[in-house]
């Protein structure tokens, strides 16, 4: 029972979570009942400034006082101090930062400016001057340090507000008539309270620190109360005979204030995540199952200015989640020629996009990702060459277009200065080459006035041109394949053609071997030489382009084609969608993953698993359905 | 700019607030009459509140500070002499601190929730969290008055020695800099991470470019941005800190004269101090501001275009 209590405080805690806790506690009852203590308070002339000892665990002071039982005395003060100034500073500092940031416009701007201009006061100066003005008190060091405390809280409030005040339950019971006072209080401080009181505690270190700095420097306290900066005040005369006497208040302090602070973020940290936060496994870097070769033999291997095909055989991609290891890319053999398109179709979340990455190793950064299989180019296992032997392809054989060119280029270089760096890097051009051959790269990608864009940030171009811009970049060391990843899908449909065109024309002039992920069926139907589709992981139907649109073996491939809008079907007709969505991949089930959502699923396809295998009819295909294999010509037309 | 002329309308209200006739407490406890008559006229304590404060002002504005009544120290020769040690600790702070945070970023942000990303994470907590005036006072009995490592009170200015001048600031730059390097490195770290995972970073490893150039050249300018405006907001409270740090250390900058001014009640120097932080404050934040919309391109083009 008792360990089972324990073992939760650990887990929601953390070791030092714990320790924090117990040295709070300690400071805690010292503060309370710490006068009632057993110490020895009274002045003992021959015991004076002892270093610490069993019998004085904090050694003893100028008047030969127990130092352990003047900290305790110190910290009712530095305590009371400390709480009653905090509760001052996070009463006001709310109250003006929800003000602030519910009601926005004119009183949130002059809100900002005073809490400029009281950040802009030497917070500590200020302190001291109030102290000559009221004298010395404890009234007026709470007072004062209470109000310098203000800003801090009514920021963190007014920043916890903003984002609160637009949401809808804010905005709907303002609607429904609600007085401000009332939104205030009731919608926006039970949301914001986690964070201020947090902050409250970490304010607290800071109230009894600065409470120290004032009473060291004569500022602080009458002389009649005992806080830790007064110990520290009274030790640092004697620093060289006795060096603990300010060393050991400093360290509660500090021990103190560090002890506020996590249990601060640890509460903050429950109140997020329920817990401690979820910590991933770190990424591996290491794909690769053989020792890396050097770049150099990557490069034998390739067989120079011969253009190289890409293939996929049996290819695996896991990625490490904190949920959980995802099979992200379950076994897929495909295969691009130079010259040819291949589309690559499938809904989200298909791991069409892992596949790409995987072959250039370039899988992005949240996740941990391991592959397994063969991925070769030409005669190369690109998952035998390692980091630095992968990067001798990337870019130079293989390069990649991204889906959103809003943000597939870097927002604070030049255009000219990205689109040169790989060529100068794989190619070796100098500057001054990489930058005429940089123009006429973004000539040949249809950018007008190239010597002007080349001087362009990102955000100076449309969406078209950027992505323009960005097939030039990926273009720019001459690759054998182009992995195009939904490369016009956040385009409008006039540049998607244009863009289209494009490659197409590049892969007359040039060769280039394009692999086109999309989602869209309707922009490949008269480009693409072949088509895959691939459904949770898996290529489930492959085969010539016109073939499989003509006659889909694989019911996932149906629908998705029923999911284009034709111009040949008449207007009244209606798209069909697919029900359900696609399975989360943590667990494959057994049987089809097609199943739950098939229109034609019959029992076996619920327990046994179809491989991709050649149709028997119609030929040169591959499907992965029972019944592409069974009754081809009948399933397929009905 | 609203900053400024507000400061400046607290500082003079501060000293007006003193208790006591205002011309006595300038002159200190023991004078005659006379004297405070003169005094009195001098400061136009006879003027209406906002009439005073605009010939203080004015006069502020062309450099003259005022004399202090009970040194006869210009104020302004004066603080001109201790602005240079003042900007010189704040400089070498922001330098320390930029210094380390950013290559712990880096390393942490390299692989997030590695080892060295978890170790920096937790030393960055301990450091933002330390209370700057305890470890001064640890670092100062421990570093110079025990250990004798560095100098106690003995401030050589930058023209006379160098490096007894870096010796005598190493300890106050310590102090000040830890907790500022424990933000800056959290800002930046977080900002890397994100910076990481996203399209054009992907992209630029996807075109072959080495780890360390996308870190360097990619992903550490737009990652910065955040923590150049963080570094501008902490400005304010470097300033503050100095304040404490440099009367702990004993360096003649400007946080010794305001407090030797607030412990002798010399209202003279008090006003012309804070207004000068004030001054500064808003000055660095200006230059904050310069150089995050150089780093930043499209902040540019907005500025051009406003």
């Amino acid at each position: 029972m008792t360990s089972g209590r324990g073992a939760r405080l650990r887990r929601e805690w953390g070791g030092g979570g714990i320790v924090a806790l117990v040295w709070l506690s300690l400071v805690a009852v010292s503060a309370l009942i710490g006068r009632w203590l057993p110490f020895e308070r009274k002045q003992n002339l021959r015991n004076i400034r002892q270093a610490p000892s069993w019998s004085h665990p904090f050694g003893t002071d100028s008047r030969g006082v127990d130092l352990l039982g003047r900290v305790i005395d110190g910290a009712r003060t530095s305590v009371i101090v400390g709480i009653l100034a905090t509760s001052l500073g996070l009463l006001i500092g709310t109250v003006v930062g929800i003000s602030a940031g519910y009601r926005r416009g004119r009183t949130d701007r002059w809100t900002v400016v005073g809490l400029d201009v009281m950040s802009a006061f030497p917070s500590f100066a200020a302190a001291s001057v109030a102290s000559l003005i009221w004298g010395q008190s404890m009234r007026t060091v709470v007072l004062t340090i209470g109000i310098l405390t203000v800003p801090v809280f009514a920021r963190v409030t007014r920043s916890a507000t903003l984002p609160l005040a637009e949401r809808d339950f804010v905005l709907a019971s303002r609607m429904f008539g609600a007085r401000h006072g009332r939104v205030m209080r009731r919608e926006l401080l039970p949301n914001i309270a986690v964070p201020i009181g947090s902050y409250g505690l970490v304010a607290l270190g800071i109230v009894i620190a600065i409470e120290g700095a004032l009473s060291y420097f004569g500022a602080g306290l009458p002389d009649r109360y005992v806080s830790w900066g007064k110990l520290i005040a009274a030790g640092q005369e004697r620093v060289d005979s006795a060096p603990h006497l300010a060393l050991i208040p400093s360290a509660v302090i500090v021990a103190t204030v560090l002890a506020l602070n996590t249990v601060a973020e640890r509460w903050q940290q429950r109140w997020l995540f329920g817990g401690r936060p979820p910590r991933p496994a770190p990424r591996r870097h290491d794909r690769s199952p053989a020792p890396a070769t050097s770049a150099r033999a990557a490069d034998r291997a390739l067989v120079p200015g011969r253009r190289q095909g890409l293939e996929f055989d049996n290819t695996h991609t896991w990625l490490t989640t904190p949920f959980g290891t995802i099979q992200a890319v379950d076994g897929v053999d495909l295969r691009v020629e130079p010259g040819q398109l291949v589309a690559l179709v499938g809904e989200s979340g298909s791991g069409k996009t892992m596949l790409a990455r995987s072959a250039l190793g370039v899988v992005s950064a949240p996740v941990a990702a391991e592959s397994a299989g063969t991925i070769r180019f030409g005669d190369t296992d690109l998952r035998t060459l390692g980091e630095e032997g992968l990067r001798a392809i990337r870019g130079r054989r293989i390069a990649m277009v991204f889906q959103d060119p809003m943000t597939s280029l870097d927002p604070v270089q030049r255009i000219g200065r990205q689109i040169t760096e790989p060529m100068r890097l794989h190619l070796g051009l100098t500057t001054a080459a990489a930058r005429a051959e940089a123009l006429r790269l973004l000539e040949a990608v249809g950018i007008p006035d190239p010597a002007r864009r080349l001087r362009a940030y990102p955000h100076e171009l449309s969406g078209g041109m950027r992505q323009r811009a960005a097939i030039a970049i990926a273009l720019s060391c001459d690759p054998d394949i182009l992995i195009a990843d939904e490369p016009t899908s956040a385009l409008d449909v006039t540049v998607q053609s244009q863009i289209l065109d494009l490659l197409d024309r590049l892969r007359a002039e040039r060769g280039l071997g394009v692999l086109l992920i999309t989602h869209d069926l309707g922009i490949v139907a008269h480009r693409a030489d072949e088509i895959a589709v691939m459904y949770a992981g898996r290529i489930v139907e492959r085969g010539p382009t016109a073939e499989v649109f003509a006659e889909p073996g694989h019911p996932y491939t149906r629908l998705l084609l029923a999911a284009v809008p034709r111009i040949d079907r008449p207007g009244h007709q209606r798209l069909a969608a697919i029900s359900g969505v696609p399975p989360v991949l943590l667990g494959r089930p057994s049987g089809c993953a097609f199943a739950p959502r098939c229109p034609v699923v019959h029992d076996r396809c619920r327990t046994d698993d179809p491989a991709l295998q050649p149709t028997t009819s119609p030929a040169g295909r591959a499907a992965a359905c029972w019944l592409a294999r069974t009754t081809p010509a009948a399933t397929t037309k009905g | 700019m609203v900053v400024v002329v507000l400061v400046s309308v607290l500082a003079y209200a501060l000293l007006d607030a003193l208790p006591g006739s205002t011309a006595a407490t300038v002159l200190g406890d023991e004078v005659s009459a006379e004297k405070i008559a003169i005094v009195e006229r001098d400061l136009n304590l006879d003027r209406p509140f906002p009439v005073r404060f605009g010939i203080w002002l004015g006069r502020a504005l062309r450099g003259d500070l005022g004399v202090s009544y009970q040194t006869g120290e210009v104020v302004s020769v004066a603080l001109r002499q201790r602005v240079p040690t003042s900007l010189e600790l704040f400089f070498l702070t922001q330098i320390v601190a930029i210094g380390a945070a950013v290559p712990c970023a880096v390393r942490a942000a390299r692989r997030e929730h590695s080892r060295a990303d978890r170790m920096l994470s937790s030393g960055s907590f301990v450091a933002i969290a330390l209370p700057q005036f305890a470890f001064g006072i640890i670092l100062l009995i421990v570093f110079a008055q025990k250990l004798r490592w560095f100098p106690v009170a003995n401030y050589q200015p930058l023209a006379e020695s160098i490096s007894g001048n870096l010796r005598a600031l190493a300890l106050p730059v310590i102090t000040l800099a830890t907790p500022l390097a424990g933000i800056y490195f959290r800002v930046l770290r977080t900002d890397l991470v994100l910076t990481l995972r996203a399209d054009h970073i992907t992209f630029a490893r996807a075109m072959g470019l080495p780890a360390r150039r996308v870190m360097w050249g990619r992903a550490l300018r737009p990652s910065s941005l955040t923590l150049l405006s963080v570094v501008g907001l902490n400005s304010a409270y470097l300033l503050g800190s100095t304040v404490v740090v440099e009367s702990l250390f004993s360096l003649p900058g400007l946080g010794q004269f305001l407090i030797q001014g607030i412990q002798t009640r010399d209202a003279v120097k008090v006003q012309g101090a804070v207004l000068v932080i004030a001054l500064l404050y808003v000055l660095i934040n200006l230059a904050a501001d310069v150089v995050i919309s150089m780093l930043d391109p499209r902040i540019r083009l907005e500025g051009r275009a406003a």
